[in-house]
């Protein structure tokens, strides 16, 4: 049983000095319901620029609004407050997170037969209000020998996972992204408790974001918690797999086995866009179904001859896939508010229907020979034949050698404990997806009656081939000292050739993408990993373990006469490309255009920087990862430790550009260089106020930030900007700016344990108890931005690299209460 | 070896077996999308992207037509690459599938020739140099090298002028969702295509362009406007209603509102609405448009609440509103604009019949037509290019193109512009991606036409 609450670990820095708005100055408005003029914020803005957070009297959003906010019962319309920071704003949104977790499991058997029942579930309260996940898992294992030569095995698993109000990420999704408004659009000086009033006693939505005092509809975004409780998305995954297999001993030497494995699922999905927000209200059920099936035989020898261990197996498989998908959403709004039903479709509703099958016809063989304690030698060779591949290139073959000597076994050293050496060398070929082979037209959304049919954007290739992918590696394992001190190096090399991608190409040929074989890419790599045990007795023992993996990756070869491959592009044209004869992953995007001397460009027509298109800024790839951890025992107790860290490697940072330009996060509040407010206005030496002035020229009490640089000719030149002008026209659309080291060193884990002692069991109907405390995210050491976390940039859109952070739910910090009993 | 033994041999090999056929049949043959090239379909897709052209922003934006009510980067010129790669994939490779295709019927492939040189028209008056004669070739070109606009613009002239003889009024057009089917009514389009491009190049080649203006005159314009009709769905809206379901970025600009403010111009309230403060404060007629400050900073944006200022109208706004491809008036101001420089006809009664058909077009009170007219009578070229200007609304690329052509009417840069120049663009930049994927054609197009930014001109742009 594991019970576990989580918290928020990293938010930004967010300023607490000035409000929501564009300008500091106060704006005001006449309230036709008593005549009187009153202070009010510019609430249509989603950024905070606004007057400063001093204790001035005005009407906030929700004064112009007949509806009690406060909860005491009486309208607030007309209340004037205090201008004052809520510093805690964004995290007064979120909820602390619960998750149990409860797990039995019954085993037991006979001498003819096994049988095993696990049974988990799992319920977790998410820190974004109403999300909520459950997962159910049943397992069992069973076997039962027939004969004394037959025996039959079955295994059956079932996992269901339902999800509620699963939040939103990344940037402008349609049902609204709270972390997205609270991280790049919103003004700081709101109170989150006002804001769970999204709903009148008739209905009617409010918003902090309202157009006007008299038209409150909102601008650009609704409440947050009208997201969360209103946009609520809905999943259902019911997953089945396991197997029946049969063996058949036939001699002491050969077993024929027989298995038939099936993988399937049914996915439901269902999205809604609330009635009455800033969306037109949408309603939409998609259903996905895969069946994977297996069918395999397979004839196993094996014999001991003395110290030589020998085992040989051929076998052959038959895998089937179907996939189908259907898709149905509302259209132009729902004709009866709040019924998310595909029948309350305004317009035709938007169907669409997917069906997809593929199969995979296998032969392999594998030869394993071991010499005693010293050597053991694997090989393989497999034969696939896939039907997504053209019927000409269809069949491929691979195999894998791999090897490993005990020397220690052989030779004495001394202090050497164990010795070991491996090498292997191993070849997986691969097919691709159904349907990349002929080209096929995508019917598009009709026009009235008239139906549409567009030539695709990815070429398919009557011509692709199966892709190799090669891998070496050698180890090397010691260990010292008794045991006491051990040490695990291994190099490797990845060679991927002919790999089927669809490669982006110049969109001027009618498509984006083509599907190619892909030449070569080249990924070599070390690990290393050094632990040992400096204290060890008989009540405690101390283990620590330290490892490091560096990695390269290159771009040897892409298509004929093709040198660049676009990978992602995230917002606002930074793109990732993988180039030949680059380092993989290579960020490109709009940055400062430099002098030879290597200072940025001002333009003194500006007085801010001058950009370059196009420019390239290195790799994402980090230089080095690993980890270090430290486990303790004294006795019952246990104690452990884990870190991890990363060096070097960047990510493109949407919260850093956007937090900049609306004047969010506090890099945009603080002094300059005069001591003066930054965002004070820039004043020169004439005493006027400008939009910039050169920095000899301002007065001593101007604001602006200070850019630093050179003019085109490289004399050096600096500037007070005015800093609305600097956060937007810096920040916006500028690549290089947002790029942030993606280094950290993190406190990942701390663990608690204790063993009860059997003693206190007695009389009990349990044989073993442990009770344990873990925190999880217990804190980032270091990082090279404040605020942002890098582990949260992992928007590679499932391919596993870091590229660019914005609007992904804040990491969180857990801590869980775990309890182990045995009966 | 007894009869167990062979049958357990027997049930290995057929498990075995099992690995061994390679025979798929059908099963890799996509049953989710169509593999034949259908003409109508394509050509419906196709045609659907002429409301991107004719419902685009930025040009609108250059023109001061609109100006944009809080994130004002695009009117002060903060953009500069604009990607032209969905125009490609999208209407031109299925205009080119039907080109291509030897089952396409003639009036398939003349109705997509005349689309085809509709969409890259509008694509080279943007970013000037462009793939063409190499584009559109899929695999056996992914770096299709860019040609000169003069290429291409004869190229295009060329194709229209073979196009329109190439319609068959026996034969049928299917998925035809600008003229339903009616090929008169194309063959006229690419007339006024070919006149429109033709005047086009009167600075740079006077002659050739003459005599293709002259030829084109000939062959037979427009005698009704061309319109994009929307429907009424979401999927088939305005794109100017679409802007607006959950957002309020554009308004009537404040250049546009005083220019035709001051003229007593009666189209300027189908044009916009009017503004919610100034119906409060009891303003009538022309006052009750007020046009947002263009060009300013989005703080002082922010700053102008949505109440103060006037939205696009309703004739654009709607739903269904239909918007204008190629209208008559604007090819009255050709005519009137092709007597001005000597190629037959009278300016002052094409600029007349121009103005007239605008208003007809926009059902501003027929009135009060006489008056305008003779407030604002022909004078000279610069009254041509105003009143193009103010009957191209809201087309915003064929508008900015004529402008930049004519140099007229005069516009004021954006008073915050955040291009180095802060001048209005006279092109666009190419997409990131062609200088990484396209790399030596992208570099060989830059060195020939110049920098690759927002105030290199076009070659036809030649004064």
């Amino acid at each position: 049983m594991t019970t576990s609450s989580e918290d928020l670990f990293i938010l930004p820095e967010y300023q607490n000095e000035y409000a929501g708005g564009y300008a500091q100055s106060w704006a005001t408005a006449v309230d036709a319901e008593d005549g009187q003029t009153y202070n009010i914020l510019n609430y249509a803005a989603d950024e905070s620029w606004g007057p400063k957070m001093d204790g001035t009297m005005y009407r906030p959003w929700w004064s112009w609004i007949h509806h009690d906010f406060t909860g005491d019962g009486v309208d607030d319309y007309g209340t004037e407050i205090a201008l004052s920071p809520q510093k805690d704003n964004v995290k007064d949104f979120f909820d602390t997170g619960l998750s149990t977790t409860h797990s039995v499991a019954m085993e037991g058997g006979s001498d003819r037969s096994a049988y095993r029942l696990s049974l988990q579930t799992n319920n977790a309260n998410g820190v974004i209000p109403n999300s909520s996940l459950e997962k159910n898992n049943l397992g069992f294992n069973g076997s039962l020998s027939l004969t004394s030569k037959l025996t039959s095995s079955v295994s059956v698993n079932y996992a269901k996972v339902r999800g509620h109000g699963r939040p939103a990420s990344g940037y402008s999704p349609s049902q609204g992204n709270p972390l997205q408004s609270f991280n790049q659009w919103f003004q700081r000086q709101l109170d989150m408790e006002k804001l769970r009033e999204y709903k009148g006693d008739d209905g009617s939505i409010y918003s902090w974001n309202s157009r006007s005092t008299t038209d409150t509809r909102p601008l650009y975004w609704d409440s947050p918690f009208f997201t969360v409780y209103e946009n609520v998305a809905e999943d259902d995954r019911n997953r089945l797999f396991g197997n029946f297999s049969v063996d058949y001993q036939y001699n002491d030497n050969l077993v024929f086995k027989g298995a038939v494995r099936a993988d399937m699922y049914d996915f439901v999905v269902e999205d809604r866009l609330g009635s009455g927000g800033l969306e037109t209200d949408f309603y939409s059920m998609q259903k996905r179904s895969n069946n994977e099936m297996n069918y395999e035989g397979t004839a196993v020898y094996s014999q001991n001859l003395g110290t030589i261990a020998l085992k040989g197996l051929i076998g052959g498989n038959y895998m089937k896939r179907t996939y189908t998908s259907n898709y149905s959403g509302t259209s132009g709004g729902l004709s009866l508010p709040g019924f998310y039903n595909l029948d309350a479709s305004v317009d035709r509703p938007s169907v669409s229907t997917f069906r997809s099958e593929k199969a995979v016809n296998s032969m392999f063989g594998q030869l394993s020979l071991g010499f005693g304690q010293l050597y053991y030698a694997d090989v393989s060779l497999r034969n696939d034949v896939s039907s997504a591949l053209p019927d000409a290139n269809n069949s491929y073959t691979y195999y894998s050698l791999s090897n490993s000597l005990v020397f220690s076994e052989l030779v004495k050293i001394p202090f050497l404990s164990f010795g070991k050496f491996r090498a292997s060398v191993a070849q997986v070929g691969s097919d691709t997806d159904p349907y990349n082979v002929n080209l096929t037209y995508g019917v598009g959304t009709p026009y009235g009656s008239s139906a549409s049919l567009a030539v695709p954007n990815t070429l398919p290739n009557p011509d692709l081939k199966p892709s190799v992918s090669s891998d070496t590696e050698f180890g090397v394992e010691l260990a010292m000292l008794d045991n006491r001190l051990r040490f695990d190096a291994t190099v490797y090399t990845s060679v991927k050739e002919d790999e089927i991608i669809d490669l982006s190409v110049s969109g001027a040929s009618g498509y984006t993408t083509s599907l190619v074989n892909a030449g070569k890419f080249t990924t070599t790599g070390t690990e290393l990993q050094i632990s040992g045990t400096p204290l060890l007795g008989k009540d405690y023992s101390v283990d620590v373990s330290w490892n490091y993996a560096t990695s390269n990756s290159e771009v040897n070869e892409l298509a004929e006469g093709l040198e660049a491959r676009s990978l992602f592009r995230a917002y606002w044209g930074t793109y990732l490309y993988a180039n030949v004869g680059e380092e993989w992953g290579i960020i490109q995007g709009t940055g400062y255009q430099k002098h030879e001397n290597g200072e940025r460009i001002i333009n003194p027509e500006t007085g801010n920087y001058v950009h370059e298109n196009n420019m390239e800024f290195g790799s994402v790839l980090p230089d080095a990862t690993g980890g270090f951890r430290v486990d303790a025992k004294y006795k019952n107790f246990d104690v452990g430790a884990v870190f991890d860290f990363q060096q070097g490697g960047q990510f493109y940072s949407l919260t850093r550009q956007w937090g900049l330009y609306s004047g969010m996060t506090s890099n945009t509040v603080g002094d300059n260089k005069l001591g003066n407010p930054l965002r004070d206005p820039v004043i020169n030496s004439a005493g006027e106020e400008v939009g910039f002035v050169e920095s000899s020229q301002a007065a001593s009490n101007s604001g602006g930030v200070l850019i630093e640089g050179v003019l085109e000719d490289g004399t050096a030149a600096s500037y007070y900007l005015d800093a609305v002008s600097w956060a937007a026209n810096s920040y916006y659309k500028r690549s290089e700016e947002n790029l942030v080291d993606g280094s950290y060193t993190r406190f990942r884990e701390l663990r608690f344990g204790y063993n009860v002692p059997s003693k206190y069991l007695k009389g009990m109907f349990v044989s073993a108890a442990n009770i344990a405390v873990t925190v999880r995210n217990v804190a980032m050491l270091s990082s090279a931005e404040e605020g942002i976390d890098p582990t949260t940039a992992s928007n590679g859109h499932g391919s596993g690299f870091s590229y660019w952070e914005g609007g992904v739910l804040p990491s969180t910090r857990a801590v869980s209460l775990n309890l182990n009993l045995k009966f | 070896m007894n009869i167990m033994k062979t049958k357990h041999y027997t049930i290995a090999l057929l498990l075995l077996f099992i690995g061994c056929t390679d025979d798929f049949g059908d099963m890799n043959v996509d049953p989710n999308n169509p593999s034949d090239v259908l003409s109508d379909l394509l050509l419906t897709s196709a045609l659907k992207s002429v409301s991107s052209n004719a419902g685009a922003v930025t040009g609108a934006l250059y023109v001061q037509y609109f100006a944009e009510t809080q994130y004002t980067e695009d009117s002060r010129y903060g953009t500069e690459q604009f990607d032209f790669t969905s125009w490609y994939t999208s209407p031109l490779s299925d205009l080119q599938a039907i080109i291509d295709s030897e089952t396409a019927t003639a009036n398939y492939k003349a109705a997509a020739r005349i689309a085809k040189a509709y969409f890259m028209q509008m694509m080279t008056d943007r970013w000037g140099m462009l793939p063409y004669t190499e584009a559109l070739k899929g695999a056996d070109n992914f770096q299709p090298a860019y040609d000169t606009q003069e290429v291409i613009y004869k190229g295009l002239i060329t194709d229209l002028t073979a196009a329109v003889t190439q319609f068959d009024a026996n034969s049928s057009l299917n998925g035809d969702i600008l003229f339903g089917g009616d090929v008169t009514k194309w063959a006229e389009w690419g007339n006024t295509l070919r006149m429109a491009m033709a005047l086009r190049l009167s600075d740079i080649d006077a002659s050739y362009a003459q005599t293709e203006y002259t030829a084109a005159i000939a062959a037979g314009v427009i005698s009704a406007d061309v319109m994009y009709s929307h429907l009424g769905e979401d999927a088939n809206a305005s794109p100017w209603y679409t802007r607006f379901i959950t957002r309020t970025d554009y308004a009537i600009s404040n250049t546009m509102d005083s220019a035709m403010t001051a003229k007593g111009d009666l189209r300027l309230l189908k044009y916009a609405d009017s503004a919610p403060d100034a119906v409060t404060a009891g303003a009538t007629g022309l006052d009750l448009i007020v046009g947002m400050t263009y060009g300013i900073s989005n703080g002082d944006a922010g700053d102008i609440p949505n109440q103060a200022i006037s939205f696009p109208g309703a004739a654009i706004r709607s739903q269904d509103s239909p918007l204008p491809v190629y209208t008559v008036a604007q090819v009255h101001f050709c005519k009137a604009e092709a007597a001005v420089l000597g190629w037959g006809g009278d300016a002052a009664t094409e600029y007349d019949a121009g103005v007239t058909a605008s208003w007809t077009q926009w059902g501003a009170s027929s009135d009060s037509l006489a008056g305008y007219l003779a407030a604002n009578p022909y004078a000279d070229i610069e009254s041509i290019a105003y009143e193009k200007w103010v009957a191209a609304f809201p087309s915003g690329y064929e508008a900015w193109a004529e402008w930049r052509r004519l140099d007229s009417p005069a516009l004021t840069p954006a008073s915050d512009a955040q291009n180095t120049s802060r001048q209005i663009p006279v092109r666009h930049a190419y997409p990131q991606t062609e200088s990484e994927l396209n790399a030596d054609n992208y570099n060989a197009a830059v060195t020939a036409q110049g920098a690759d930014g927002l105030d290199t001109k076009l070659w036809w742009d030649a004064n």
